[in-house]
């Protein structure tokens, strides 16, 4: 089995998959992308982070992500994924009880350097 | 032009006038329409985002707060300015258009000699000016062109600009370490090789490059000679 840390990414929108996938794939990782909510389910449980999207067709991120934290019980990292200003994603994942979001505003090479950060915290951590 | 701008502008431009025609429909009905076309402007603005498109990031953003306070006292003009909001969004796409256009025909009639040129250019990274200078220095006496830039400057403008066929990067520097110059510069362009210079010893520099994957590293404790070969070995092979 590759020792490559495994991203889930879930968002409504294929080219948002693409890029983002593109982009941590080249950064060393590697990466599950997930269109829709039964995508993401076939995935979740076989990788190290989870990272939402917010603003989807299908349900509310930080509500999955809640659900998720909550009654499923899944320890693994979660971050949101979204476009939605700072103040308003950092109290959904509040609410969520989850590790904490990543801004879209800041562009992919923002988002790589937090995965990095998020992994090298984990490993600190044990 | 950024290497993963360029890649994904021409499904960008695709994604995008879809979306500004679903929105434009929504406008002759703002209320009936409006959660669509916030989801429109919304996910417009994600890709734009994405792909640091930040103007247009920035229009699809108003747009989507416009659209959002429809049917409340806020969303009184909401119809006239998301209306402006898609035809700004639509100029700025003519612009990405073109600009895909022409990335699609520079790509397809790449000249040798851009790719000479290229080759014989390296970016120095080094949060001290003097190794940087020394460096640069040296390999410039080679007839090697060089240039030098520190942690703080060093991004995907700075290698779009100079275009080089090699960046030779400290380790350990203040505000970026080298897996991240090795990251950045796999994104700006996968060709470009990155080696990796310092203090350290060949061990604990063997690791180092092997984690950041970087393409080789060598030690500054032989001087700046050994330096200046394996940096001619490494155009060399790039030139190939």
């Amino acid at each position: 089995m590759s020792d490559k840390k495994r991203i889930l990414l879930l968002d409504d929108s294929p080219l948002v998959l693409q890029v983002t996938q593109n982009a941590l794939e080249i950064a060393g990782y590697d990466v599950v992308v997930a269109n829709d909510l039964s995508e993401f389910e076939a995935h979740r449980e076989e990788v190290d982070l989870l990272l939402i999207d917010v603003q989807m067709p299908e349900a509310f991120g930080d509500e999955l992500a809640g659900m998720l934290r909550g009654a499923r019980g899944v320890n693994k990292p979660i971050y949101l994924f979204s476009m939605l200003d700072e103040a308003d994603l950092a109290a959904r994942a509040r609410e969520a009880n989850i590790d904490g979001y990543i801004s879209k505003r800041a562009g992919v090479h923002a988002l790589i350097e937090r995965v990095h950060t998020i992994f090298a915290q984990g490993e600190q951590h044990g | 032009m950024d290497d993963l701008l360029a890649r994904f502008l021409p499904q960008f431009c695709d994604a995008a006038k879809g979306r500004i025609a679903a929105a434009k429909a929504c406008i002759a009905d703002v209320e009936a329409g409006a959660a669509t076309l916030a989801s429109e402007f919304h996910t417009m603005a994600g890709e734009a985002a994405m792909l640091g498109l930040s103007d247009f990031a920035d229009v699809a953003r108003t747009g989507e707060t416009t659209a959002r306070a429809i049917g409340s006292p806020e969303g009184k003009n909401a119809a006239v300015i998301c209306a402006r909001a898609l035809r700004t969004l639509s100029r700025k796409l003519e612009e990405l258009q073109k600009k895909a256009d022409t990335n699609t025909n520079v790509a397809a009639n790449t000249t040798s000699q851009e790719s000479a040129g290229r080759n014989q250019r390296v970016l120095i990274v080094d949060d001290s000016p003097i190794s940087a200078g020394l460096l640069c220095d040296a390999l410039e006496e080679q007839g090697i062109e060089a240039e030098t830039t520190d942690d703080e400057k060093f991004g995907i403008e700075i290698l779009g600009k100079f275009n080089p066929a090699l960046v030779v990067t400290d380790v350990q520097m203040p505000n970026l370490d080298c897996k991240s110059v090795c990251d950045l510069v796999k994104i700006s362009d996968n060709g470009v090789a990155v080696l990796l210079v310092s203090g350290l010893s060949d061990g604990e520099l063997k690791e180092r490059a092997k984690t950041a994957g970087a393409h080789g590293f060598i030690s500054k404790g032989g001087g700046l000679d050994p330096v200046v070969d394996r940096v001619k070995k490494l155009l060399a092979e790039a030139a190939r």
